[in-house]
């Protein structure tokens, strides 16, 4: 009776919401534990049946191998752990180069979407859905294709005023040149006195209650940025060097190599569409209101589109155009596919060579959550400083 | 009387493009300086893409040494090459193999599309044409002679990962989201850092983890395949995407919908079932619609870590060296494929969308 009675009045403790939890977390984490040890079992299994362990010492060994093109000094001759450097700047060059672009385009379409012109608009969807509905390495070997075929021979290259020739070997640009041999501190004080003002310049655009940064502090700070820099130029008696066609093939100046233009443009025509649908996203989370007001205080179309609607708009814009650039870093990784050494193809090439993909995919992906991580927390702080200022 | 009623509407539709012309092409100099330049932008692309794609084009199905006569493009290169380009290497006399499957994969999705299902019902039949479908290309389970996996190219492939690796991926999804949502600490912490870790790394470095370290994660005995591997690094990638999308459901809806449907009396997996997860999903349908477009785009990367997609095969078609000049017309017929493919998709989520909003809209009435 008593026993009965227990059973009826009192919950079990079995029943009980906080028991449940707790075991199911225990389980969940036992089952984790399981699995981790039981492929781990395998993977030291694996390696010692082929008689290698964990190691990362291999990335001071010489690697042997070329990359096709690269920012720092490189040879065959450097390490492992050099290479995978060289890949990382390649990566984070054709990042940065394809952010720019893309946005240019991205604004350019959103805006466009919005367009009360019937023509613009149309065109603007018509680019944006056929950017959305294409693979991007469809894109890009369509690109290289027509890159590598319609571009002329190196005889031939297509010259814009004898600064920069455009041939199937590559875009070859003018670069400026020192003669002088100034020592590379000189270098860097130079840099860092021409960087100062143009700081000063560019964080006024953003803070403007910063104490003594108003609209005339900021022209005068970028008329000194620019006339240091003209001083510079003439300091270090710096001319231009143009390439030049020598032989068989172009002296001096700088290449951009096909493969990296081609990535450059199939990747910022793509992600252009997308972030022209993030751009116009924002744009439409401002009032129309705001617009027939600054029409009514007189300004023109560019201004109120420059002052009023898209500050609003970077908001809304921000944290999904975070996600597009960290998406467009990523999306760089199938530059793979037209021979761009970038680091998943440094990877690549490593593993094939040394046999040691543990290692390698462990150093490549939490290099690229590294990336990942630190440019969102930096979006993060440059969002709360656009957010509404509510005090 | 007719030709009079046809008449009427003809002048009237011409009428109307006269009124749109005059209102929104050119209502005044600016918007009709915009409306010529872009005008000239179309009259100096169009006339050279159509001269290429349609006029100037050899259509007829010849060799490649007929092509030379001609400026535009060479679909010769497209009824010459289209085994090549959709199924790759398969062996010849077995084509019908990949073509049914393929069919059957297809309408399979389009009957589910095309009428609402209940659930059970379409995990069954997806499970079906799952098995079919890799019997029919394997050939074993039905007593046909064997063809390996490596030989299975082309739009056989895009559907094997393509499809069914995001259908494997929904589930494990919603699981993750609801483990992220409302889990209990320790297991939401390790959904938010395998979600994280996963959304953190290109498709490509995930691609390349089941290529060179699954093989040493499994016990020295198992066999191990290339197209299985890709096939689970695509569903574990794309759940990690899918579990955002579900979350973000998860977080519209309102707490009193757990409330109600526990005064209920339905045990936890029940209110989930046939409370939350519905309307959750509703609400998710755009976004997952973006994930689901992005991800079957997507598994044309498969082609970097050497498995043969739609696009590594038409290389291989164009690699062919009587043919090697007309490589952009194999990207056209592909590109078409896949434009056609996601357009069908959007068009589909845009009427479940449409669906749902009628369905919110009279139970708020009522």
């Amino acid at each position: 009776m008593e026993g009965s009675a227990g059973k009826v009045g009192m919950p079990r403790f079995t029943h009980s919401l906080a028991f449940r939890r707790a075991a199911l977390q225990a389980s969940a984490a036992a089952a984790l534990l399981l699995f981790g040890w039981f492929l781990l079992q395998n993977l030291s299994a694996n390696l010692s049946s082929e008689g290698i362990a964990i190691d990362f010492g291999f990335l001071s060994q010489e690697s042997g191998f070329d990359v096709n093109e690269s920012l720092l000094p490189y040879t065959a001759s450097d390490s492992y752990g050099d290479a995978l450097v060289v890949g990382l700047v390649n990566t984070l060059h054709l990042t940065v180069v394809c952010i720019v672009l893309s946005t240019v385009i991205g604004l350019a379409i959103g805006f466009a979407r919005r367009s009360g012109h019937w023509l613009v608009n149309r065109s603007a969807l018509v680019y944006v859905e056929t950017m959305r509905n294409l693979p991007k390495l469809l894109i890009l070997l369509a690109v290289y294709v027509l890159l590598v075929r319609e571009l002329p021979m190196v005889r031939d290259a297509w010259s814009f005023y004898d600064l920069a020739y455009l041939s199937n070997r590559g875009f070859q640009v003018p670069v400026l040149s020192f003669p002088g041999s100034a020592p590379d501190a000189a270098y860097a004080v130079l840099a860092a006195l021409w960087a100062l003002p143009l700081l000063l310049a560019v964080l006024g655009r953003f803070y403007p209650s910063l104490p003594g940064i108003r609209l005339s502090m900021r022209l005068t700070a970028l008329a000194a940025a620019c006339a240091l820099l003209v001083l510079l130029i003439g300091y270090l008696d710096a001319g231009i060097e143009a390439p030049r066609f020598e032989g068989f093939n172009f002296v001096g100046g700088a290449a951009v190599s096909i493969p990296f233009l081609a990535l450059a443009i199939a990747l910022s025509i793509y992600h252009g569409g997308q972030i022209g649908e993030v751009v116009r996203g924002g744009i439409q989370s401002v009032p129309d209101g705001q617009t027939e007001a600054g029409y009514s205080l007189g300004l023109r179309w560019p201004q109120i589109a420059w002052l009023i609607v898209l500050p609003q708009a970077l908001r809304t814009i921000i944290p999904p155009l975070t996600n597009q650039y960290l998406n467009l870093m990523k999306n760089t990784s199938i530059g793979l596919a037209v021979g761009y050494s970038d680091l998943v193809s440094v990877m690549n090439t490593s593993v094939n060579q040394t046999f040691r993909p543990v290692e390698l995919m462990l150093l490549t992906m939490a290099i690229y959550l590294a990336i990942g991580l630190s440019v969102s927390a930096l979006l993060n702080l440059y969002n709360r400083a656009v957010q509404f200022k509510e005090n | 009387m007719t030709t009079a009623a046809s008449n009427k509407t003809r002048s009237r539709a011409i009428a109307n493009a006269g009124s749109f012309i005059r209102t929104r092409l050119f209502c005044d100099w600016r918007t009709s300086l915009v409306s010529l330049l872009l005008i000239a932008l179309f009259l100096w692309l169009f006339p050279g893409l159509l001269d290429w794609l349609v006029l100037s084009a050899q259509w007829r199905p010849t060799d490649a040494a007929s092509c030379e006569a001609v400026t535009g493009a060479c679909w010769a290169f497209i009824a010459e090459k289209w085994s090549v380009i959709l199924f790759g290497v398969y062996p010849r006399e077995e084509l019908w193999r990949p073509i049914l499957g393929s069919l059957l994969v297809i309408s399979c999705l389009t009957c589910l599309a095309w009428r609402r299902w209940p659930a059970r019902p379409s995990i069954v039949g997806l499970t079906i044409t799952f098995i079919l479908f890799a019997s029919l290309l394997d050939g074993r389970p039905l007593a046909l002679e064997q063809v390996e996996t490596v030989r299975w190219h082309g739009l056989s492939v895009v559907l094997f990962l393509g499809v069914f690796s995001l259908i494997l991926a929904l589930p494990m999804g919603i699981a993750l989201a609801i483990a992220r949502h409302e889990g209990p600490p320790l297991l939401a912490g390790m959904a938010t850092s395998y979600i994280e870790f996963i959304r953190g790394v290109p498709l490509v470095t995930v691609l390349f983890f089941g290529i060179f370290i699954l093989p040493l994660l499994l016990p020295s005995g198992w066999s191990y395949d290339p197209l299985l591997a890709t096939l689970a690094a695509l569903t574990f990638f794309h759940a990690a995407y899918f579990a955002e999308d579900v979350r973000g459901g998860l977080q519209s809806i309102a707490r009193g919908q757990h409330d109600a449907a526990k005064a209920l009396g339905l045990p936890y997996l029940a209110r989930v079932r046939l409370v939350v997860l519905p309307q959750a999903l509703s609400v998710a349908i755009p976004s997952m619609t973006n994930t689901i477009i992005g991800g079957f785009k997507d598994t044309s990367l498969v082609a970097i870590v050497g498995i043969f997609d739609l696009l590594a095969t038409t290389r291989m078609a164009y690699s062919d060296p009587t043919w090697q000049k007309h490589a952009i017309e194999g990207f056209v017929f592909v590109g078409l494929l896949y434009a056609l493919t996601c357009l069908l998709v959007s068009r589909h989520a845009q009427t479940m969308e449409r669906h749902v909003a009628r369905y919110l809209s009279a139970r708020d009435k009522n």
